[in-house]
C-alpha cells in the first residue's frame, strides 16, 4: 500500500489582540522594569515580534521567498506571595510560529509552590518542565543570545509534549559543603494535547495524517539532578522525561496518483506509543559574560503503527476524466518501530560592553541510530543580539543545516539555511 | 588586539574593583550572621526564598550603580545578566522580581523597613542606619 498525504495549510485565525499588544509594548517601553505591583501581587509580561526566512525548504509554514512575520509571543504573568512558604502564580501566553500557535491564548502555567524548607517543597498545578539547561525558559527571550534554542535538543514540534505539564513536582537541595550543591526534583502529571497543536504538525511530517480526531497520552514523567560544583558558574545536569499510553487517530486524504489516472484512497492511521523515554545531560559554564553549554540527548521510542485504507477506491472511466468508484474490502497494515534518537550541541556566547551578545552553536541529530542512513541534520548557528534597554533586545541569527532531520517541509533538501530576526520588550 | 585585551579583561577588573566598602544590609529581624559565597548565590539568585528560621527573604537591588556592578561580579554575572536571570525566574514562575531602587540610602531605607530584606550596597556612599550590617564574602 502506498499513501500519498499532501500537508495542509492550516487557516490563519485573526488576531485580533495584536493591537492591544502594540500598545503594550509602548507601554512597557516606557516604564524599564517597572512591573506593576497591586498590594503585593507582582505582574509582569513581555512581547516580541520576529521574522523568518529560509532557503530551499519551508520550516513552519511559508518561510521561503519573501519569508514570515508569522513568528510572535505576548504574555502577561500575576504573581503573589500570600505566606512565607506559598507562592500563587499564573501567566497567559499567546504564541505564533508559522502554522502552530495561531496566536491562541493558553495558559503557560499556573502552580503553587509551597516551600517546606529552605531549598525544598512542592508544586502543584501546571508548571514548566525541568529538562535540559533550557527547556523552563525556551519562550523567554532575553534567557537566550539566540533567536532559536539548539533545536536537535529543544525541538520546536514537541513544544506541546515538553513544555509543562498539569500534576505535582517535589523537589530538594542539600549543601555538600566544599563539593557544591545537588537540587534534584520527580515530577508526573497528564498534558494538554492539541488535534490541531505542534505535534499533530509533528506527526503530520512523518506521515501520521493531515488531520487527527484525537490526540492524548496517559502521563508523564520525569526527574532531574542538577550539581552546582565547586567551580564558581559550573553546573552539570543530568534530566529524564518520558510519556506512557500516547495515541493520535488522524485521517491522511487521498490524493491524485502522480502522472496516472485515478487516486489513492484516504487512510485511517492511529499511531499508538507505548513508552518513550528520553535523557539529557548537560554542562553550562558562565563567568563574567561568558557562557558555554554543551548538551547530549538520548531518546527512545516504540511506536506502533495501524494504517486502514478507506474500503474503495477509484479507477479511470471509460469516458475521458471519468472515475468508477470500486466498493474493496478495507486492508490494514500493521508496523512496529523502535527508534533511537541522538542529539548533541556545543555552544559559546560572550557580551562584550554588557548589551551586546555574540554566539556559535553546532548540533547535530540523528533521528534513528537504529537505522544506517535514518534522518540527520549537522547545522552551525551563529548570532548576535543586542540589549537597547534592560528590558528591550533586538537579536540577530543564521543557521546553515546539512541533512534534513530538522525541516520540516517536503522539500527535503541536502542543505539549507535560516535567517531570523526578532526583537522583544518586557515590564 | 588591544581592543581584544580591554574587551576580555573588561569583566575581571570590574570583579577586581570590589570594594572594601561593599557590606550587605539586612532588616534587623535576619538573624543570619555570616553569607558565605554559596548563600550569596542562593539569595541574590532567587534559589532560596526563606532563611533559616523560615522568614521569607526579600532581595532589594540598587538599579545601575557601580555597587551593582560588583554584586553582578560576586555572582559571575554581568550586570544586564542579572537581571536576565531574574527575568527567568519572573516568566517560569519561580520568583518574583527584586524591588529595584535608584540610591544607596533608598535602599537601605526599604531593607530597615521590610522584615526579611537584604541588599548589598556601598557603605561609602550612605552610613548604614536601621540596618544590619553583615561583611560581603
Amino acid at each position: 500500500m502506498t499513501a500519498c498525504i499532501q500537508r495542509h495549510a492550516i487557516p490563519r485565525r485573526a488576531v485580533p489582540f495584536q493591537g492591544a499588544c502594540v500598545v503594550i509594548a509602548v507601554l512597557a517601553v516606557g516604564t524599564p522594569l517597572a512591573a506593576v505591583e497591586l498590594d503585593s501581587i507582582q505582574i509582569h509580561g513581555f512581547i516580541s515580534q520576529g521574522y523568518y526566512r529560509t532557503t530551499q525548504t519551508d520550516w513552519y509554514g511559508s518561510s521561503q521567498d519573501a519569508g514570515s512575520f508569522a513568528f510572535n509571543e505576548a504574555a502577561i504573568n500575576a504573581s503573589a506571595q500570600p505566606l512565607d512558604s506559598l507562592r500563587l502564580g499564573v501567566q497567559l501566553l499567546a504564541r505564533d510560529f508559522g502554522d502552530s500557535g495561531n496566536n491562541r491564548i493558553e495558559i503557560d502555567w499556573a502552580f503553587a509552590d509551597w516551600r517546606a524548607a529552605a531549598r525544598s517543597g512542592l508544586k502543584v498545578g501546571r508548571f514548566k518542565m525541568p529538562y535540559g539547561l533550557y527547556n523552563e525558559s525556551r519562550d523567554l527571550d532575553f534567557d537566550h543570545p539566540t533567536v532559536f534554542l539548539p533545536e536537535v535538543i529543544y525541538l520546536p514540534q514537541l513544544r506541546d509534549y515538553t513544555l509543562a505539564l498539569n500534576g505535582a513536582m517535589v523537589y530538594s537541595g542539600v549543601d555538600l559543603g566544599g563539593a557544591g550543591q545537588v537540587d534534584g526534583c520527580l515530577f508526573v502529571g497528564g498534558q494538554n494535547l492539541r488535534e490541531e497543536g505542534d505535534l499533530a504538525n509533528y506527526l503530520t511530517d512523518l506521515n501520521g495524517g493531515d488531520s487527527f480526531s484525537s490526540i492524548s497520552l496517559d502521563y508523564i514523567f520525569g526527574s532531574t539532578v542538577t550539581w552546582q560544583t565547586p567551580l564558581d558558574g559550573l553546573r552539570l545536569r543530568a534530566s529524564g522525561a518520558g510519556f506512557k499510553g500516547f495515541e493520535a487517530v488522524g485521517r491522511a486524504e487521498g490524493s491524485d496518483v502522480p502522472g496516472q489516472p485515478g487516486v489513492y484512497a484516504d487512510l485511517d492511521i492511529t499511531t499508538t506509543v507505548g513508552t518513550f523515554l528520553s535523557g539529557i545531560l548537560s554542562a553550562e559554564y558562565q563567568r563574567e559574560g561568558l557562557t558555554m553549554a554543551f548538551e547530549y540527548l538520548r531518546e527512545y521510542g516504540r511506536s506502533e503503527i495501524d494504517i486502514v485504507s478507506q474500503p474503495f477506491t477509484y479507477i479511470p472511466g471509460a469516458l475521458p476524466g471519468s472515475t468508477i468508484r470500486l466498493n474493496l474490502p478495507a486492508s490494514q497494515v500493521h508496523s512496529t518501530t523502535y527508534s533511537l534518537g541522538e542529539a548533541m550541541y556545543g555552544s559559546a556566547s560572550y557580551r562584550l560592553f554588557d548589551r551586546i551578545e555574540l554566539s556559535v552553536t553546532r548540533q547535530v541529530r540523528f533521528s534513528n541510530r537504529n537505522h544506517p542512513g535514518s534522518r540527520f541534520d549537522r547545522s552551525w548557528c551563529f548570532a548576535g543580539r543586542y540589549d537597547i534597554f534592560s528590558n528591550w533586545l533586538v537579536k540577530a541569527e543564521w543557521q546553515y543545516h546539512d541533512g534534513y532531520e530538522l525541516d520540516t517541509g517536503r522539500d527535503f533538501p541536502e542543505s539549507w539555511s535560516l535567517f531570523a530576526l526578532k526583537t522583544t520588550v518586557d515590564f | 588586539m588591544r581592543l581584544a585585551s580591554v574587551l576580555l579583561g573588561l569583566p575581571l577588573l570590574l570583579a577586581s574593583l570590589a570594594s572594601a566598602e561593599d557590606v550587605l544590609v539586612a532588616h534587623p529581624s535576619v538573624q543570619t550572621n555570616e553569607i558565605d559565597q554559596p548563600m550569596l548565590r542562593d539569595l541574590f539568585l532567587g534559589r532560596r526564598t526563606t532563611w533559616p528560621n523560615g522568614q521569607r527573604v526579600v532581595v532589594v537591588m540598587l538599579r545601575g550603580s557601580t555597587a551593582n556592578d560588583r554584586l553582578a561580579a560576586a555572582l559571575g554575572k554581568t550586570p544586564q545578566q542579572l537581571i536576565n536571570w531574574w527575568k527567568r525566574l519572573v516568566f517560569t514562575g519561580e520568583g518574583n522580581m527584586p524591588e529595584q531602587v535608584e540610591s544607596d540610602e533608598q535602599l537601605a531605607a526599604r531593607v530597615a523597613a521590610i522584615p526579611g530584606a537584604i541588599g548589598w550596597i556601598d557603605r561609602r556612599d550612605v552610613p548604614p542606619t536601621g540596618v544590619k550590617v553583615l561583611p560581603t564574602p
